[in-house]
């Protein structure tokens, strides 16, 4: 079994050359707006449009991208998977990419695009990030073990952050 | 009645904040600075860590870390 180390920048950077809209949800939204927590996948929200799925696949076709939780028979994520609100969990030649249709209560990337910040991860190179309020809003409501196990850490994030800009 | 000499006895004329030993004043301005942990017990210093730096910056502490606990259970799977 292969076990790749995450490279994050190398994803967001594949992502790019192939135009795809997207979302980063989860820990690495977290910690590119400063909560200091561990992960080691990549949590993505897309946009379900036909476009975007067509270079989605694309730029999945050059992450090697294919599901990890079919270890025998490699299987790659087709048009009908990345068009349904469901999660496609895969490893990539840079690590773990989760892709996703939607979350907590059937969210998805035009719901979520409203609540999100721009945030420079390498020069010239921007990723859509939803905020903290919307990523405590959902691991809430998701309400699973690990989520919970976050939230103060999130919550104590985002005052400190609140905090910094009203001195 | 003998006075009992203790260690302060040569400095009890000076004024208190100069005979107060140098740890203890570290001390007190330590207890009067913002606590490291909140009530929540998470450590408000690793946050106000991360929040000095820029979100590349972020990332790149992030892959660190991932790298070193991959490196970590790298070295204890080959011992």
């Amino acid at each position: 079994v292969t076990r790749p180390a995450p490279d994050f920048l190398a994803i967001f950077q594949t992502l790019a050359n192939h135009k795809v809209r997207y979302i980063v949800v989860g820990g690495v939204g977290a910690v590119l707006q400063g909560a200091p927590i561990a992960t080691f996948d990549l949590d993505l929200v897309h946009s379900r449009d036909s476009e975007n799925i067509r270079r989605l696949i694309a730029a999945l076709r050059d992450l090697d991208a294919h599901y990890r939780t079919h270890t025998r028979a490699r299987r790659v994520p087709h048009q009908s998977h990345l068009s349904s609100p469901g999660h496609q969990l895969l490893m990539t030649r840079y690590g773990p990419l989760d892709i996703l249709g939607a979350i907590g209560t059937g969210r998805g990337f035009e719901e979520l695009s409203a609540h999100t910040v721009e945030l420079e991860v390498s020069a010239g190179l921007s990723v859509q990030v939803l905020d903290l309020e919307t990523l405590i809003q959902i691991k809430e409501e998701v309400g699973g073990e690990k989520d919970l196990a976050a939230l103060p850490i999130l919550k104590r994030t985002l005052k400190e952050k609140r905090r910094r800009s009203q001195r | 009645v003998a006075k009992k000499h203790t260690w302060y006895d040569k400095t009890s004329l000076k004024p208190e904040r100069e005979r107060m030993p140098r740890q203890t004043t570290r001390l007190k301005t330590l207890q009067t600075e913002e606590p490291s942990y909140g009530a929540d017990g998470v450590d408000v210093t690793l946050i106000r860590w991360m929040l000095s730096m820029t979100p590349e910056e972020r990332l790149q502490v992030l892959q660190q870390s991932i790298g070193s606990i991959l490196r970590m259970q790298g070295d204890k799977a080959s011992t």
